[in-house]
């Protein structure tokens, strides 16, 4: 596994609790000068969330060319593949470069499963803002969750 | 022929639609010379002008050094309202703030600001006033005390010009006021739906310029402002395509079709007379400020003006598509009517009304509020504009200042950073002006031709304002992507004005559950149910991104490329550059195969490329296969969720 991987699978695996277990009580914002304060507060995390997808949904699309000394490959989000080599490789240099082929793959499919997991926890958290008596606890669930995407 | 132009003369812009007459006669350079004279700008508003002149040389003039403009998390934004608003206005704003206090707030909770109730904008507050009471003070915008993005939210009666303009010398302002709570839901809808919407607009700047048989003002204007700044654009930005409208056809029609018609570019420069109306009249409120087209035959033309001559508001197109434009109009009145001619000597007690009161130009409001989408910010002029200023011997750098503006926009800066240049040059301006008057009263000989010239470039410099959001910019496709400019369809509507929110301690979490009838916990249930739809709003987004990527799912290309030097090697715009293509597959959903095959020198098939090629051809099937069933599973999980709620 790749540094980035691994960063990325602890990110996963933090939001992921979050999806699991939405209420996150401790640290929960008071209702201040309620109501208007905690839509306000409300407004501005979801705010924060959207554009925390719109960042990792970008990093997905991305185009980042995995370069050695061998080749340059650059892999489309749905599929395509370009490679220059460096005149013909020899068997163990395209080993080594499809390898890294594949751990950027691999860290792009964790960045597709961080997405969903934190959309899955913001839906979640939207039933549970339904109720005045869980807003508070459900707002600052979903602020650990944009803290979370932020640290990506 | 072209109309002579007379050296000793300086021309307003400006033609009164009642009588078809020029809306002020032209000033000789004595005249002009003896109104500077009699004008005192002075107090905290003038070591303000001079602290800024001082600064002058930093890179970003408004903001504290280290800042990017171009980042709302590092500026701040914030919004002033007037006391006593309309509750239904900051409603209607929603969205705008939302999305606002996102970018803003994203690193310091503090770098949004809502100056609202006990902290809105007071009557007859002065700028100094109002920053004090907030805790900053005069000198480089510190977004750790008051953002630098302010947003006016009124009228000139309710926050009046001369604020706006002592705020805007260091701080990015600009100004939205419309005559109903819709018009401002409709605006705040255009620019979350331009940044967050998929809105990509094509490279493309307009330049309008007119220039009436006979007329001088006209005659200059686009001369020695429009074909300049049309032929500066064209050579500092060549990827971006520079229409440029011969006076000949500058007519009323054609403008419609770059307001809004087939025509409409990313961005559009116009220069024209703007009409005036005499005060009380009653088309003075729907029509001062619109915009005299080629139509009119010049000044030959003795009696009144005809609305078929200009274009105004009532004239944008309910069909109209511009969502994202940013025009920017030198007309006299353009941007709005200040109550009190500016133009009178201060010293002068009586200045006389202009208007019954100071209002915002129609046409600016109409394309900013338009239903199907509207345009993000017009850059007009309050009060009447000058046709000399930029033609002044001394005043080189005035046409430098539109240059420097238009550059600022069109390489992405928000509107209110890329109009700094303006707020400088007003402050270099007048700390000048002021000087010299001030020696001129201690003896000095005055010379009349520079004092004036000044004069009239320091006032078009101070009364360029904006109308629309300051930290809206250009939403551009990338570069060779095509152009997206969706339409509006959904019709907006704002519900009464929810009662004041009442101050009570917060209840007890036992008291209520979710079934609760709340009665006066109402307000809290609405806001509750928008905030949930919003955020249900967000889930949706993404489940429709990731079905579009399914569709998208039709071919998987491969490519096999080889290079001498790798380093030489780049991946522009889709493709390597500097590498020979050597081999091609295309794989087709349907199963369809396409294979070019490498060839050696001697035209046999190079089949150890082939076989690189081969292996890459499986590695992309394999990775085909995983992005189907990642999104697959993605779009159906998603839609479990969105079921689940």
């Amino acid at each position: 596994m790749t540094p980035a991987e691994a960063r990325l699978q602890t990110a996963l695996a933090h939001i992921q609790a979050i999806a699991d277990a939405p209420l996150y009580t401790a640290g929960a914002v008071s209702y201040s000068g309620w109501p208007g304060d905690l839509a306000a507060s409300w407004a501005g995390a979801v705010s924060r969330l959207r554009e925390s997808l719109a960042r990792c949904i970008g990093a997905i699309a991305e185009t980042r060319p995995v370069e050695d000394a061998n080749a340059i490959s650059v892999s489309s989000r749905l599929g395509d593949l370009e490679t220059v080599w460096a005149g013909a490789p020899r068997v163990d240099e395209q080993r080594a470069h499809f390898a890294a082929v594949e751990a950027r793959l691999r860290e792009r499919a964790r960045m597709v499963a961080i997405v969903l997991a934190a959309v899955r926890a913001a839906a979640t958290l939207a039933s549970l803002a339904a109720s005045p008596m869980l807003a508070p606890a459900a707002l600052s669930s979903l602020l650990n969750l944009v803290a979370e995407l932020q640290k990506i | 022929m072209s109309p002579r132009i007379e050296p000793d003369l300086l021309t307003f812009n400006g033609i009164d639609a009642t009588t078809g007459a020029y809306l002020q006669r032209p000033l000789t350079v004595a005249e002009a010379s003896l109104l500077a004279r009699g004008e005192a700008v002075g107090g905290d508003h003038l070591d303000e002008l001079k602290a800024r002149k001082e600064r002058e040389t930093e890179v970003d003039y408004g903001v504290v050094e280290g800042v990017d403009p171009k980042d709302l998390a590092q500026t701040g934004w914030g919004v002033i309202f007037p006391a006593n608003h309309d509750p239904a206005i900051r409603e209607a704003l929603a969205p705008l703030l939302d999305l606002r206090r996102g970018q803003a707030a994203a690193r310091k909770e503090q770098y949004y600001k809502e100056y609202i109730g006990v902290d809105a904008y007071r009557p007859n507050e002065s700028k100094t006033s109002f920053l004090r009471r907030h805790g900053a003070g005069p000198g480089v915008a510190d977004p750790e005390k008051a953002p630098y993005y302010m947003l006016l939210v009124g009228d000139p009666e309710a926050i009046p010009y001369r604020f706006q303009y002592q705020l805007d010398v260091q701080y990015a302002v600009g100004r939205i006021a419309f005559d109903t709570p819709e018009e401002y839901a409709q605006y705040a809808h255009s620019v979350v739906e331009a940044e967050t919407g998929g809105l990509a607009l094509g490279r493309r700047a307009a330049f309008f310029a007119t220039a009436n048989p006979g007329d001088g003002p006209t005659a200059l204007s686009s001369s020695a402002l429009v074909a300049p700044l049309a032929q500066f654009v064209a050579g500092d930005q060549p990827n971006w395509k520079v229409d440029t409208i011969a006076p000949e056809q500058a007519t009323k029609a054609r403008l419609g079709s770059l307001l809004g018609g087939a025509e409409t570019p990313a961005l559009l420069f116009t220069a024209s007379h703007g009409m005036g109306f005499p005060k009380d009249d009653a088309m003075q409120f729907a029509a001062q400020g619109g915009l005299l087209c080629q139509d009119w035959p010049g000044p030959a033309w003795q009696q009144a003006i005809p609305p078929s001559f200009y274009f105004g508001g009532d004239d944008v197109s309910s069909g109209a598509r511009m969502l994202g434009l940013i025009a920017m109009h030198f007309a006299c009145y353009g941007a709005g009517t200040p109550q009190f001619d500016d133009y009178a000597p201060m010293g002068n007690a009586t200045r006389a009304a202009i208007a019954p009161k100071g209002f915002l130009a129609r046409l600016p409001q109409r394309l900013l509020a338009h239903p199907k989408g509207g345009a993000l910010a017009v850059i007009g002029h309050v009060e009447r504009a000058w046709g000399y200023s930029f033609q002044w011997t001394g005043a080189g750098r005035q046409i430098q200042t539109f240059q420097s503006t238009l550059k600022r926009l069109l390489e992405g800066h928000p509107v209110g950073s890329a109009l700094e240049y303006f707020n400088s040059r007003y402050a270099e301006l007048s700390s000048d002006l002021a000087s010299d008057l001030e020696e001129i009263k201690y003896g000095k000989v005055a010379n009349d031709y520079e004092i004036a010239g000044m004069w009239t470039a320091n006032n078009d410099a101070r009364s360029y304002a904006i109308i629309g959001d300051p930290a809206v910019r250009l939403n551009l496709a990338a570069e060779g992507a095509a152009e997206s400019r969706p339409i509006m369809n959904e019709a907006i509507q704002v519900s009464p004005s929810p009662p004041a929110a009442p101050t009570r301690p917060a209840p007890s979490p036992a008291a209520h559950d979710a079934a609760t009838p709340y009665g006066l916990l109402d307000p809290f249930r609405d806001a509750q149910s928008k905030l949930v739809s919003t955020l249900q709003g967000v889930v949706q987004q993404v489940g429709e991104s990731l079905l579009r990527a399914v569709e998208n799912l039709t071919a998987t290309e491969v490519r096999t490329y080889v290079s001498d030097n790798l380093q030489n090697v780049k991946y522009d715009n889709g493709a390597f550059t500097n590498a020979r293509l050597c081999a091609v597959t295309r794989l087709n959903f349907g199963g369809d195969t396409m294979n070019c095959v490498p060839t050696a020198s001697d035209g046999k098939i190079d089949d150890a490329l082939w076989k690189v090629h081969c292996d890459s051809v499986d590695k992309a099937i394999a990775n085909r296969t995983e992005a189907i069933k990642l999104v697959t599973s993605a779009a159906a999980s998603l839609l479990g969720v969105l079921k689940i709620t």
